[in-house]
C-alpha cells in the first residue's frame, strides 16, 4: 500500500499537468430563505430553510462554500458569482469573512467595492451604481488556504 | 508574482469608468414555475501557477423553482342599478358590479358563486345570476353581456389582469315593499379550472411549483377568511317605491250662525270641509296620482278648494273638467297630481253643505 502511494506520488510528480488537474479547492452552493418561528421558548427566532417555498418578494441567501480539500497550498482564492436572472442583490448584503467583495455592474466586464461602483447614466455622467444593477460578485480571499481550510461567502437577493 | 488585492481594485476601478453600463429593464413578478438558477466558480493558484477554474457543486447549478402566488382580489364597485323595483320582470336595470383581479404571477382559474346575507326583502330575488362584463363596457346590457350565468363556473383571467362581473337580479315580486335590502357577496374561489378548488397543503420542495394563497385580506361572505385562496365582497340591493298614505279629515268651517263667541255646529246648512292628505313616504317619485271623493250622503258639494294638479268634477253622468253651475249635480270630485315627490306630502280639500 505504501509502495504504492510512493508510486503515484512519482508519476504526479513527474507529470506535472496531472498534479494540476487535481482540483485542490471544492466549491458549494446553496440557496435559503429567513423563516421566522416561534421555538419552544415562545420566541421568535430567525432560521433558515431551504428555499422550497418561494415567492415573487422573498428574500433569498445565495451561500458558496469553498473548502481545501487537497494537500497544497492554495493561493489567490478568487470567487466569482452572478446575480441569478430574475432576482435583484439586495445592497450590503454581501459577506464574506476575510475577503475583499467586489461588484460589477456591468456583467463582469468590471468590478469595484460596494460604494465605489459607478455606472455611467443616459445623459453619459457617472452615478453610483443601484443594487439592482449589480450583475456579478467577486470575492477575493486574503489570506492563503491550507489544506483543510475554508470559509463562506454569500449576498442576498430579491426574487422579482 | 504575487499581486496584491488593492491593486487589483484600482485596476478594476479604471476599467469601470470606461465601461458602459447596460440598461436595467425593470421587470413584474417573476412567472410561477421559473426556475432560478445559480452557479458560483472558483479560481487560485497553486506553488503560483493558474489552477483550472472549478464550478460549485461540480458544475451542477443551485436550483430552486418560483411557486405560485394565487391572489384573486374581489371588490364591489358602484354600478348605479342597486334599486329594485316591484314587479320587474326581466328587468335590465337591477344590478351590482364587481371586479374581480388576479393579483398571482400566473393566470389561474376562480369559480364564481354568490351568496345572500341581510335580506329584509319579503319575497326573495328569484332569477339572479353572474353576468361577465363581456363588452367591456362597465355596464349590464343583455344585448352586449349576453345572458351566460357564470353562477358556480370557472372563469379564467390573466395575471395581473381584472375582469368586471354583474349579479343581475332580473325579476323581482311586486309585494316588495320600500326599503326593504338583500345584501350579495361575490365569491372567486382559486380553481384548478376543472371545478376542483385548489390546495395549498402540498409540502414544497424545491423543485416543484406550488400553490400559495397570499390573500391576505378576508372578504365579507361567511367562512371567507385570509389565506385560504379566495375572496369575496357584497354590494346591496335596495327596494325603492312609492309609498303612498292617504289620510282624511273633516272640520266645521260655517255653521250659518252668528253665535258669540263663535261656536260651530254640525247642522243643517253648515259647510264642512274634507282634508285629504296624501304622504309618499318611499323612496321614489310616485307619478299620475289620482284621488277621488265622493260627495257624502246627505251633504251637497260646496266647493274645490285644494288641489295642486288637475281639477275634476263628477255632474252623474261623466267627468268634467270646468265646476258644473248646478253644485247639487257634483257626485265626485278629482285631483291628478301629476308627480308627488318621494319624501313630500300634499293636501286635497273640497266642502260640502250639510242638507
Amino acid at each position: 500500500m505504501k509502495n504504492l502511494g510512493i508510486s503515484i506520488l512519482a508519476i504526479l510528480l513527474l507529470t506535472p499537468s496531472l498534479l494540476w488537474a487535481k482540483e485542490v479547492i471544492d466549491l458549494t452552493s446553496k440557496v435559503e430563505i429567513e423563516v421566522v418561528t416561534t421555538n419552544e421558548q415562545g420566541e421568535q427566532v430567525t432560521v433558515r430553510q431551504p428555499a422550497s417555498k418561494v415567492l415573487p418578494g422573498e428574500t433569498l441567501i445565495y451561500t458558496n462554500t469553498y473548502h481545501n480539500v487537497g494537500d497544497d497550498l492554495a493561493q489567490n482564492i478568487v470567487v466569482n458569482n452572478a446575480v441569478p436572472a430574475h432576482t435583484s442583490y439586495i445592497a450590503g448584503s454581501a459577506f464574506g469573512d476575510g475577503c475583499e467583495i467586489l461588484l460589477s455592474a456591468d456583467g463582469g466586464k468590471s468590478y469595484a467595492s460596494e460604494g465605489e461602483l459607478t455606472v455611467v447614466g443616459d445623459d453619459g455622467t457617472s452615478r453610483p451604481a443601484l443594487p439592482e444593477e449589480i450583475t456579478h460578485l467577486r470575492w477575493i480571499v486574503r489570506e492563503y488556504q491550507k489544506p483543510g481550510d475554508g470559509g463562506d461567502v454569500g449576498f442576498r437577493v430579491r426574487l422579482q | 508574482m504575487k499581486r496584491h488585492p488593492l491593486i487589483l481594485t484600482s485596476l478594476f476601478v479604471v476599467a469601470l469608468l470606461l465601461a458602459a453600463a447596460p440598461a436595467f429593464a425593470a421587470v413584474g413578478e417573476t412567472t410561477a414555475g421559473t426556475p432560478i438558477n445559480n452557479n458560483a466558480t472558483v479560481d487560485y493558484k497553486v506553488n503560483g501557477i493558474d489552477q483550472t477554474q472549478v464550478p460549485s457543486d461540480g458544475g451542477v447549478d443551485t436550483t430552486f423553482v418560483v411557486d405560485q402566488k394565487v391572489k384573486p382580489v374581489v371588490a364591489n364597485a358602484v354600478s348605479g342599478a342597486e334599486t329594485l323595483t316591484p314587479g320587474e320582470t326581466g328587468s335590465e336595470n337591477q344590478w351590482l358590479k364587481f371586479t374581480v383581479t388576479n393579483d398571482g404571477n400566473k393566470d389561474a382559474s376562480f369559480k364564481l358563486s354568490y351568496e345572500v346575507t341581510g335580506s329584509t326583502l319579503s319575497t326573495a330575488l328569484s332569477g339572479v345570476v353572474i353576468i361577465a362584463d363581456t363588452d367591456t363596457s362597465g355596464s349590464y346590457t343583455a344585448a352586449g353581456d349576453g345572458s351566460s350565468d357564470l353562477n358556480g363556473q370557472v372563469v379564467t383571467i390573466a395575471r395581473d389582469t381584472t375582469l368586471t362581473y354583474f349579479i343581475v337580479a332580473p325579476d323581482t315580486d311586486a309585494g316588495l315593499l320600500d326599503s326593504e335590502v338583500a345584501t350579495y357577496h361575490l365569491i372567486a374561489t382559486a380553481d384548478d379550472g376543472t371545478g376542483t378548488a385548489l390546495d395549498d397543503s402540498t409540502p414544497n420542495t424545491l423543485a416543484g411549483e406550488e400553490v400559495v394563497f397570499t390573500d391576505s385580506s378576508a372578504g365579507t361572505a361567511t367562512g371567507d377568511g385570509t389565506y385560504d385562496g379566495k375572496d369575496s365582497d357584497s354590494g346591496t340591493f335596495t327596494v325603492s317605491t312609492a309609498t303612498l298614505t292617504v289620510t282624511k279629515s273633516v272640520a266645521i268651517t260655517d255653521d250659518g250662525t252668528a253665535d258669540t263667541p263663535e261656536e260651530l255646529f254640525a247642522i243643517p246648512g253648515a259647510v264642512m270641509e274634507y282634508t285629504i292628505n296624501i304622504d309618499n313616504g318611499g323612496g321614489t317619485d310616485a307619478t299620475s296620482v289620482i284621488l277621488i271623493d265622493a260627495i257624502p250622503g246627505n251633504t251637497t258639494y260646496e266647493s274645490f278648494t285644494t288641489c295642486s294638479g288637475t281639477k275634476a268634477w263628477h255632474n252623474g253622468t261623466g267627468w268634467v273638467a270646468v265646476e258644473p253651475a248646478t253644485l247639487s249635480d257634483v257626485t265626485q270630485v278629482r285631483c291628478t297630481i301629476a308627480t308627488l315627490t318621494a319624501g313630500t306630502n300634499q293636501d286635497v280639500q273640497f266642502r260640502v253643505t250639510i242638507d
